[in-house]
């Protein structure tokens, strides 16, 4: 429907517009886009790779604390952790005012990294996104078969030799696959590259739709990157099936790591910078800056501080929208995931297609489509939470069909067709059989989108009621009037609240968030 | 039901507000943080009505508010950019503002019908880095901005603001469409730092990122208040004059609380209502005779020019694709 929304839109504009864009704006936006999108991935694969094969085939040190930590990243918005960085390292930011009373030089001596760059954006958004790579390829270390290797090292191979030669092939449909959706990401993400003012598709369909006049030219905006990004998610979907049918399920078994020697301490040092890099740094400035907006506030601050009941309501909020849309989008997921699994056909793939359409759609354009359609069809349902939540829901539809999907993967149809021989009707088994096998995967599906819920920005600037915000929106509202100490509270607090999920599912069930990120 | 459609049509209603109950949805631009004690202040008279805000930026609140038109779902729109509120009143999404106090106001600052009145000014100046610039070299018109001596120095806000395109559009008025595309083509290869928005600007110029600041006035004074060394340039006083813009207010076409939006207007035009709704952003209220905040310098002293922004409006298409061919980020 909001693809509809966008062709009438677009279609409605006049040939000046459209030659005006293809000419002025959209060879930049395209390179620009393009380039976010390729660094991105290229970094996030070397980040992914390198760690997931430290944790699982070396000696690393801690490396089952790594496991698991190496995955928080997630709980990290990549838009609060660019606040992080602007905070850091702008000119007149932490850094240079550590280095000016320390040294105790005047201003602009010390030289300053410019951030605002392609690399500066594509390294930040990488820092919070390589575990879209990194948790796959961690599970593909687990699942593929290790006799080859073990061949290769017996027959004199070198550790790295035999990563190159035979460990990464096998890794290559599931890093790939992560690699495609850190693209997906790049391309979607509208929080961090407006506060990185690197312009893309998606900010600048943003700008374009603020400047009223013309709306038409964020409908063409709109088209262009959905025409973009469909074949990725088509591209994505396709490879993500490739990958599960060539896996032996049941090959893992525990080996003798491979000892680092010498490499040791470089190893855990560069899993420590990382680690600090994506959530020490993030936790500890966020952290700071609260601390400083509540005991030592500032002119700004008193006047900015909305008020901690404010605050209050607003975690309500944020979680009750994140539970019921997690729980909602699940429930409706599971229906189209198990339909293209068990019966694969033309139409249910085109079913499993079409409910990651959304993915292809900027944030603001989803919400503006909702906007549309509740106010004119659905007026008793427009400007409710009811509403806001059917906005998150469609919103998140494409993150719970794939892991809903990737979870009941994770069940051999032999294990519902044997529920069935024993006398279960089709519904008996999936009752019985399916959802208590698969239930470690659908909470970790469960938590995915919750996170991702949690951190969904453009579609509640646009759905939400007068007088429900959330976090998300309370940080987009500071962080764009640049109070940054104001902005990180919500932000410190949103981490923390994301983390909890996240720890406590990698804590109980083994296979449960790689699995399905997958 | 027709005792209520009655009760509501009664034209006494907006002369006492203080005797009102009900409820009023109120979408704004104007940061939260700055609207709330002003409906705090409202509820000390009215403690009865209960206000829910939705701030937004204009372009999400504008396309709501055209799409909702069939359904309106707010009764006040608080804006804080002129051209942004005469473009809504063109889509009729306004009713005329009944208030008494209208009259106060000169006739530049609001609509002919009171579609939309304006509630403080904000006029657009220079604010520079004590520490970096000498008071000799001060620039005094924005013309100088394009200088090669301030090159790479010079902070604006980018073409997605609101504020930056009134005053292009106010300029072409003032000093004709050519000079003014050299003006923004001049400011670009000067390598002018732009930004989303003032804040960025204010911060850059305080931090001493940038000697000079392009800016509405009130952000000279949030960075003064934080500590920042900085000055403040009123520019261009012997030629165009300043170049002022407004907050506004609007009720909404359809409100179903009118009565209350008509009296919340009417609050905002009120002395107790100018002096909070201007304090704590540092402007120039609408209304003669409201003190103002602490150290703003009173604005009467300074020439302002005397264009109907009304008339600016019609040119702002041509303003905005003034500002994509001349390359304003």
């Amino acid at each position: 429907m909001p693809l509809i929304y966008i062709f009438i839109r677009a279609s409605a504009a006049s040939i000046d517009t459209w030659q005006r864009l293809w000419t002025g704006q959209i060879p930049r936006l395209l390179s620009n886009t393009f380039w976010l999108s390729t660094l991105s991935a290229s970094i996030t694969l070397v980040l992914g790779i390198s760690l997931a094969w430290l944790v699982e085939r070396t000696d690393l040190t801690a490396k089952h604390m790594w496991r698991w930590l190496l995955a928080l990243p997630l709980a990290v918005p990549a838009y609060s952790g660019a606040i992080c960085y602007i905070i850091l390292l702008r000119r007149g930011g932490l850094i240079e005012q550590a280095f000016m009373a320390l040294t105790g030089l005047p201003q602009g001596q010390l030289p300053v990294l410019n951030i605002y760059t392609l690399a500066g954006t594509a390294i930040i958004i990488s820092l919070f996104v390589f575990p879209y790579v990194y948790l796959p390829v961690l599970a593909a270390l687990r699942t593929i078969n290790r006799s080859l290797e073990e061949a290769a090292r017996a027959a004199g191979r070198s550790p790295i030799r035999t990563f190159i030669e035979i460990t990464l092939p096998m890794l290559a449909p599931a890093a790939t696959g992560g690699g495609l959706l850190v693209a997906l990401y790049a391309l979607s993400d509208f929080g961090t590259v407006s506060m990185m003012r690197y312009s893309t598709f998606t900010n600048a369909i943003y700008n374009q739709f603020s400047g009223q006049i013309d709306r038409s030219a964020a409908a063409i905006l709109s088209m262009v990157l959905a025409l973009i990004t469909l074949p990725l998610l088509w591209g994505e979907g396709w490879l993500s099936h490739k990958t599960n049918r060539g896996k032996t399920g049941s090959a893992w078994k525990p080996v003798q790591p491979i000892t680092l020697g010498a490499w040791r301490w470089p190893a855990f040092v560069y899993v420590c910078v990382v680690a600090f890099l994506s959530i020490g740094l993030p936790v500890l400035v966020l952290g700071g800056l609260s601390l400083q907006a509540i005991f030592w506030p500032s002119k700004i601050d008193l006047v900015w501080n909305v008020g901690s009941d404010s605050l209050l309501w607003q975690i309500v909020h944020s979680l009750g929208l994140a539970i019921a849309t997690a729980t909602l989008s699940i429930a409706l997921a599971f229906a189209p995931a198990y339909l293209s699994l068990r019966y694969p056909s033309r139409f249910t793939n085109a079913l499993l297609n079409l409910s990651k359409s959304p993915y292809a759609l900027p944030g603001p354009i989803v919400g503006l489509a909702f906007v549309m359609l509740l106010s004119q069809w659905l007026p008793w349902l427009y400007n409710t939470v009811f509403g806001l939540l059917i906005g998150f829901i469609f919103r998140l539809m494409p993150q719970s069909v794939t892991t809903a999907y990737a979870a009941l993967e994770t069940v051999p149809r032999s294990v519902e067709q044997a529920g069935r021989v024993m006398g279960n009707t089709g519904l008996q088994a999936i009752r019985r059989i399916l959802l208590p096998v698969a239930a470690p995967g659908f909470m970790a599906a469960w938590a995915l989108v919750f996170i991702t819920a949690m951190k969904e920005l453009p579609t509640a600037v646009m759905l939400r009621p007068a007088g429900f915000d959330t976090l998300p929106v309370r940080l987009w509202a500071a962080a764009n009037d640049s109070i940054y100490t104001q902005a990180a509270l919500p932000a410190f607090i949103m981490i923390v609240v994301t983390a909890i999920p996240l720890v406590l599912l990698y804590g109980r069930s083994r296979f449960g968030l790689n699995r399905a990120i997958e | 039901m027709t005792i209520s459609l009655a009760a509501c049509a009664a034209p006494t209603a907006t002369n006492q507000p203080s005797a009102q109950s009900g409820q009023l949805t109120i979408y704004t631009t104007r940061a939260e943080a700055l609207f709330k004690p002003v409906v705090a202040e409202f509820n000390k008279t009215n403690p009865s009505i209960k206000i829910s805000l939705l701030s937004g930026k204009s372009g999400e609140l504008g396309a709501k508010l055209a799409e909702e038109k069939a359904n309106p779902q707010a009764d006040v729109f608080v804006g804080t950019d002129m051209l942004a509120a005469i473009d809504l009143a063109a889509q009729g999404i306004f009713t005329p503002i009944t208030s008494a106090k209208t009259a106060q106001i000169p006739e530049r600052y609001r609509a002919t019908d009171n579609a939309w009145v304006g509630l403080t000014l904000r006029p657009r100046v220079i604010m520079y880095n004590k520490n970096l610039v000498k008071p000799e070299e001060l620039p005094k018109s924005i013309f100088d901005l394009t200088d090669p001596k301030w090159k790479g120095q010079v902070g604006a806000a980018n073409s997605t603001n609101d504020a930056m395109t009134a005053n292009l559009a106010a300029l072409r008025k003032l000093i004709g469409p050519e000079k003014t595309e050299k003006f923004v083509k001049d400011l670009v290869a000067n390598n002018t730092q732009f930004f989303g928005g003032h804040t960025d600007v204010r911060k850059a110029v305080g931090a001493g990122e940038l000697k000079l600041g392009f800016v509405n006035h009130y952000y000279y004074h949030l960075s003064r208040v934080e500590g920042a060394p900085v000055g403040i340039i009123y520019p261009d006083l012997d030629t165009t004059g300043l170049i002022v813009n407004t907050t506004v207010a609007g009720v909404v076409k359809g409100s179903k609380n009118s009565a209350v939006a008509q009296a919340f207007v009417d609050f905002l035009l009120s002395p107790a209502g100018q002096k909070v709704f201007a304090d704590n952003n540092y402007e120039y209220p609408i209304v003669s005779g409201v003190a103002l905040a602490d150290g703003v310098d009173a604005l009467d002293k300074y020439k302002i020019n005397d264009l109907q922004m009304q008339t600016l409006y019609n040119d702002l298409k041509n303003t905005k694709q003034m500002m994509q061919q001349a390359g304003l980020p």
